[in-house]
């Protein structure tokens, strides 16, 4: 993939397909990064500048792409308790995956990925310190994408989510997939951008943020603010006294209704969920079974998906400033 | 105890009013009451909630619902403390804190990965309350022992959770009535009554812990002794 000169030593991101059973151009590619989990991979402050690619593409003119690039930009902009924002400097005929020293969104030929990737995004980071300073966005360019939701996978959509990893976001896991007697799996519900499998072919829901897609990067990016206004919940899970590692977490608001998700990591599976308003939480904790976990985890081996879906033993009050502390139990399978 | 406070403040308010309008001498009947009761108050839902996510091109139209919840407040055993001024034969003034430990029952449904679970929630409760006591002095019995009363006021709710940490705060309008027996009447003593009362109250409920944020209805009963004194 990207090596990165001088950088990679310690802040090499591995980019490595992901979901191998997934149909084709269903898939997203993920960043898998091997990191100090105590550092933070976040752009720093001022404004973050961006190319776009010039290619055109059937169906989709060079310009149809620059403005649905702009949009998904714009989403994340939009996010009032973050203060990422973004500035596009113009066309560039530089292919997003050339070392070139600047932010690039553009079609690509992935000729060295997957076919069934549809769009990967690469970071540069700052060794120790995280700060990224470079990312580049490559579109495959095999793929039939379109701009207006009439067939073909969704320009804005997929380009909301690679921004995300732009910004430093992971994978998000909350969404539900099926097996396709074809092999591979297909999404039949998700509520975050972030999910690293795609909406099908034809779908705009993609280009909507969700709360667990605001919370995350209010939570790399926040507004003082957001900090002051709100909570989180953080525990352990267990499963006959042992620690599950990998389980997903999500907390559920009982009077918005929204869903904000977060895993157990490390050995002792704890788990924080962040960025949540005041107000009563429902917490539910499932195995990472709707996707494959190295979309989520470069060490895979130690996530455990043996066990059941579980919830909190009582409602969550999470308050502004404030940590809600609940440990979790789990059943094997 | 926030609330016992408050319950203070309140019978202050009370007792300053009451002292200022009260020029009728309020007899033998004892110009302080002081009360305290046990008692039940009923549950109430509190509102359910729908975890749905956006469905994928060609699945239902209607969403996906990851699973649904159902919670209630559960009826609980009470604690009733009353402060009451006698303003006249007819009329008192009464301040209240009432608490209790209800229990919110909360039903998992819909999850097709974890069946029914359910969870309980256990809130510490306080209602601080003013009133206005009318005793029906007409209907009085048994020698003017026992004694019908009409009572009607508002409430500050407060709920906490186990660490005692406020979940949320909400107003109460009470209504309802009931009787008081004198048990003990001494005619040369500081203590004019000491007796039993039962009550049954009509409470709705603003606010408070609730997912819908709706007004909730329920209803109290109470049995207390009192004692009536100066
Ligand atoms: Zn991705």
């Amino acid at each position: 993939m990207k090596v990165r000169g001088t950088w990679r030593a310690a802040t090499a991101l591995a980019l490595a397909v992901v979901l191998a059973g997934a149909s084709p151009l269903e898939a997203y590619l993920k960043l898998g990064f091997s990191q100090d989990p105590d550092q933070v991979l976040r752009w720093g402050p001022g404004t973050i500048r961006y190319f776009v690619g010039d290619r055109d593409l059937p169906g989709v003119s060079g310009e149809a792409f620059r403005q649905a690039v702009g949009r998904a930009f714009a989403s994340w902009e939009a996010v009032p308790t973050a203060t990422a924002t973004f500035d596009e400097v113009g066309f560039t005929g530089l292919s997003p995956l050339s070392e070139d020293g600047v932010t690039t969104v553009g079609f690509e030929d992935l000729f060295d990925f997957d076919e069934r990737v549809l769009a990967v995004t690469s970071l540069l980071t700052r060794t120790g310190s995280g700060e990224i300073i470079e990312a580049d966005i490559a579109f495959n360019a095999a793929v039939a994408w379109s701009t207006d939701g009439q067939g073909g996978f969704d320009v804005e959509s997929i380009a909301v989510h690679e921004i995300g990893h732009l910004l430093g976001l992971g994978h998000s896991a909350i969404g539900e997939t099926e097996l396709r007697p074809t092999g591979g799996r297909r999404v039949i519900a998700s509520e975050t951008a972030m999910f690293p499998i795609a909406f099908s072919s034809g779908s705009t829901e993609g280009r909507l943020l969700q709360a667990d897609d605001r919370a995350g990067v209010s939570d790399l990016y926040p507004t003082p603010e957001f900090q002051q206004a709100t909570g989180s919940i953080s525990g352990r899970v267990q499963k006959g006294g042992a620690s599950v590692v990998g389980a997903h977490v999500v907390a559920f608001n009982l009077q918005t209704e929204d869903l904000v998700g977060s895993f157990t990591v490390g050995g002792d599976g704890r788990f924080v969920v962040a960025g949540l308003p005041p107000g009563p939480y429902l917490l539910r904790v499932e195995p990472l079974d709707d996707a494959d976990p190295d979309s989520f985890f470069d060490d895979v081996a130690a996530v455990d998906v043996e066990f059941r879906v579980g919830f909190a033993s009582r409602i969550v009050t999470v308050r502004a400033g404030a940590d809600a502390a609940v440990d979790l139990e789990v059943v094997s399978k | 105890m926030i609330g016992g406070g408050r319950s203070l403040v309140v019978a202050a308010v009370v007792l300053g009013v009451g002292l200022a309008v009260s020029a009728l001498p309020a007899a033998a009947q004892g110009r302080l009451e002081l009360g305290v009761g046990v008692g039940a108050v009923s549950g109430h839902p509190v509102g359910g909630a729908d975890a749905t996510l956006t469905p994928n091109t060609g699945t239902a139209a209607g969403g996906f619902t990851l699973f649904s919840t159902e919670s209630e407040l559960e009826a609980a055993t009470a604690l009733d403390l009353r402060l009451g001024w006698r303003l006249s034969r007819i009329f008192a003034v009464e301040a209240g804190l009432g608490y209790a430990t209800p229990n919110v029952a909360t039903r998992v449904t819909g999850d097709a990965e974890a069946g029914s679970p359910r969870l309980d929630t256990v809130l510490s409760q306080w209602i601080v309350d003013g009133s206005v006591v009318a005793h029906l002095t007409a209907l009085e019995a048994v020698g003017g022992r026992l004694r019908p009363f009409l009572v009607g006021g508002l409430g500050y709710l407060r709920q906490l959770d186990a660490s005692s940490a406020l979940v949320a705060s909400g107003g109460v309008v009470h209504a309802g009535g009931g009787v008081k027996y004198a048990v003990w009447n001494p005619t040369d003593s500081w203590v004019k009554r000491v007796g039993v009362r039962a009550e049954l109250r009509f409470l709705i409920r603003n606010d408070g812990f609730d997912f819908e944020d709706r007004r909730r209805t329920s209803v109290s009963g109470f049995a207390s002794v009192f004692l009536a004194i100066f």
